[in-house]
């Protein structure tokens, strides 16, 4: 049969065996008739896992009463600079050179406050309303401070 | 020697066995294709090509193939050869377990088919439409029904390790499949999104995992010729997967739109997955007490011992980035495919070659053509596989904190991809040198078969 | 082996199995939907119930069939790295949405409040030839979408805009 055959390749060298049971001192509780013919040893579970389970359980329990949501919105303050470079930069330069729309170097004194409020929020010409752009109304503050100094 | 007489028993386990191959080799020319057009966005984009190979529409055949043509079908030529050895009886039902094999393989060429055809449901690693899906589940019944009768008619009183995590995954596996492959459009919302990602981690843990992990307990001791180190660890190690790993899913929207109750019972139980993973490494490195010096010479031990670590890798990372902190950076990024790849492709899949490695040719009675090349499989994919997980890691990394400076859409977005350009060489070559070790596997195994088989019929001849 | 008698019988492993695996999905996947936030819709959500015979539900359609979820997240979330996409994403933004489309993977950027980005022009030529207007981006060309699939297509992603309370306005 081919299953005797095989049995034979997976079997072990008894020698070894008796090697094994020397070495580590530990009782081999089954022999050679285990199934499949792998035998199965008894050794104790490890202290380094005991402890691992322990601090687990510990840690689970912190967790569970002490978590919050994660909420970072309020860490993000709105960075004027970045702000322009990912919304404006495509259209504007900050030098005085004029690209799809114009530059923007010194638009202070071209526009007060409340006429650049006024533009930004609600477009002008070509441009679009940066509330249309997904801004909210701190990230638009911090680009009318942006462009105020430039 | 009159072992060839009968009708082999091992015929079923042969035949998934020999699919797989070849699903292996189309899955990770998928993961090639895919690789370069990071590299290249319009490579390959000439005529019908352009479409059929379209990223969006590959990606998903890439995950179905590698997971449910290779292995899949390499799990299930495991259980049809280790279920009957463990039990001491034969296979109940061969012919059925035999013309499985032949209906699996329609069923993963036919979503291949829908799939570029551009029919998807959207649910990561379940994309196959209903139709295909209701077959999958009654051909994961007829698996199941197949090894249950097995186990249940067994001249083995004692049920071994490997067993257990068997019979856990085929009920584990008919359950999920259902749950995540209920109709997409009869659900909505977040809860739907839940339950894509309750089926999407679980069929990792719950099947992959499992079946990886009972073949790892089989091999391990007849390979290193020990016993298996702890009985009581791997007590422990089965019952706490079966009660924290089905619990995954809410980490996968971690810091998103899911209450504080769900994220809790969502985080806890992934952090407590180092309870099972740490049992049975434990009991792994036991077990290879006093034979670290026959590894190097042992290639199927070689793949177990590094398919260890990689699980022992990738279960210290899975709890780490199911944490808020960690997930607010790391999570969308090419970390990832990075943490995705090491399971499966570093840990589950190397246990099934040294399955096959060790499996088959006890079934064709014929030893392993080349040791040779059989090292070379194994370094192609191990330094495919590190060279990955380095770069989707570091890309993943830099992808994040990037993101965190503000490069979200738009050019800045661009501009950090154009950065990330040399890691995705970097992953390209690693998806070359892991395709190449699979070919030298499958051409390795191909003519060992054919060694055999004319071994065999010489037999015959003289006789 | 003293416990061993306990390893003759395939019930326990059966039933013990099947019990803890059926915990997990009740906690996960069935009592999310009875949470407060998942029960009712918000004006988004409103926004994004499209009417199966409108042009986004058409482009929706496309998106799906193309595959852009597979690089494509739909899911901002209260982290730095989410800061400048708009609207943090609420369970009730979602309530129609089948399949829900949150993503796992930002291949490509975040499309939760895309609408709100870019005019139909501009995302009619990224479809047809994404480096000529994101020179160095990797997303593949679209122009072998049909005029009208390219069109439905557009109209989804324009319609992915915040309503005016989740936006933060009106600005004083």
């Amino acid at each position: 049969m081919s299953d005797e055959h095989h049995k034979d390749k997976d079997s072990i060298d008894p020698s070894e065996k008796l090697k094994e049971q020397k070495e580590s001192g530990e009782p081999i509780q089954s022999t050679d008739h285990g199934p499949g013919g792998i035998r199965m040893g008894n050794a104790k579970i490890p202290p380094f896992l005991m402890i691992t389970y322990v601090v687990l359980a510990l840690w689970a329990f912190g967790y569970a009463f002490t978590a919050v949501p994660l909420n970072q919105v309020s860490e993000a303050s709105a960075d004027g600079e970045a702000i322009f470079q990912q919304s404006c930069l495509g259209c504007h330069n900050v030098t005085n050179e004029p690209s799809v729309g114009p530059g923007l170097e010194g638009v202070s004194e071209r526009y007060d406050n409340e006429e650049l409020q006024e533009i930004l929020v609600n477009g002008i010409g070509e441009m679009p309303s940066l509330p249309a752009l997904g801004l909210n109304t701190e990230q638009i503050k911090a680009v009318k401070e942006y462009i105020l100094e430039l | 020697m009159s072992v060839k007489t009968e009708i082999d028993p091992f015929r079923p386990a042969k035949i998934y066995f020999y699919s797989s191959l070849f699903w292996l080799g189309a899955g990770l020319t998928y993961g090639l294709i895919l690789s370069l057009k990071f590299i290249w966005p319009n490579f390959l984009a000439y005529g019908p090509l352009q479409i059929i190979l379209q990223y969006g529409r590959i990606r998903p055949i890439h995950t179905n193939i590698v997971l449910f043509g290779w292995l899949t079908m390499a799990n299930v030529g495991a259980l049809f050869y280790i279920i009957p050895k463990l039990c001491r009886n034969r296979l109940s039902f061969p012919r059925l377990a035999y013309g499985s094999a032949f209906i699996w393989n329609a069923v993963v060429f036919a979503g291949t088919v829908v799939l570029t055809l551009g029919y998807t449901t959207t649910t990561e690693y379940a994309e196959w439409p209903l139709w295909i899906d209701i077959i999958v589940v009654l051909m994961f019944g007829a698996i199941a029904f197949i090894c249950f009768a097995t186990i249940a008619n067994r001249n083995e009183k004692q049920l071994y390790v490997s067993l257990w995590y068997f019979m856990g995954s085929l009920i584990w596996l008919i359950g999920l499949y259902i749950i995540g492959n209920l109709p997409y459009k009869m659900l909505s919302g977040v809860p739907q999104f839940l339950i894509f990602w309750f089926y999407g981690h679980n069929v990792i843990g719950l099947w992959f995992t499992t079946v990886g992990v009972g073949i790892l307990y089989y091999l391990l001791p007849l390979l290193t010729k020990n016993p298996l180190y702890s009985h009581k660890l791997s007590l422990i190690g089965f019952w706490t997967i079966a009660t924290f790993y089905v619990w995954n899913g809410p980490h996968h929207l971690q810091n998103g739109p899911i209450p504080l109750w769900l994220m809790k019972a969502g985080v806890i139980p992934s952090v407590m997955l180092i309870i099972p993973v740490w049992s049975v490494l434990a009991n792994v490195f036991g077990t290879l007490k006093g034979k670290w010096h026959a590894v190097p010479h042992n290639v199927p031990l070689m793949f177990v011992v590094v398919g260890s670590i990689f699980y022992l890798i990738t279960c210290l990372q899975g709890p780490f980035h199911s944490l808020q902190g960690p997930s607010s950076v790391i999570k969308f990024s090419d970390w990832v495919p990075g943490h995705a790849h090491l399971p499966l492709f570093g840990a589950f899949s190397f246990i099934a070659f040294a399955m096959m490695y060790y499996a088959i040719p006890k079934i064709i009675d014929h030893d392993i053509h080349s040791k040779k090349l059989m090292g070379a499989h194994f370094w192609f994919s191990v330094v495919g596989m590190f060279l990955f997980a380095f770069s989707t890691w570091t890309a993943g990394v830099l992808e994040g904190l990037a993101w965190i400076e503000g490069a979200q859409y738009g050019m800045q977005f661009v501009e950090m991809l154009v950065g990330m350009r040399p890691l995705f060489i970097i992953r390209a070559i690693a998806g070359a040198l892991m395709l190449v070790g699979q070919m030298i596997f499958v051409v390795n195994l191909a003519v060992t078969i054919g060694k055999a088989r004319n071994a065999q019929k010489g037999q015959e001849n003289s006789a | 082996m003293s416990d061993s008698a306990d390893e003759r019988s395939m019930l326990p492993y059966i039933i013990g199995a099947t019990v803890l695996f059926f915990l997990g999905v009740f906690g996960t996947t069935y009592l999310p939907f009875f949470d407060d936030q998942m029960q009712a819709p918000n004006e988004n959500a409103e926004i994004r119930n499209y009417s199966l015979d409108s042009a986004e539900y058409r482009g929706r359609e496309v998106y799906i069939r193309e595959g852009c979820h597979t690089c494509h997240t739909m899911y901002v979330r209260p982290v730095l790295a989410d800061s400048s996409l708009g609207p943090i994403s609420q369970p009730s933004d979602y309530y129609y949405e089948a399949p829900a489309m949150l993503g796992s993977k930002r291949t490509g950027a975040d499309l939760m409040w895309v609408g709100n980005r870019w005019n139909e022009d501009w995302h009619r030529e990224h479809l047809l030839n994404p480096q000529k207007m994101l020179p160095g981006s990797i997303m593949p060309r679209y122009d072998y979408l049909s005029d009208e699939d390219l069109e439905n297509l557009v109209a989804y992603l324009m319609s992915l805009k915040p309503s005016p309370q989740s936006e933060g306005r009106p600005v004083d």
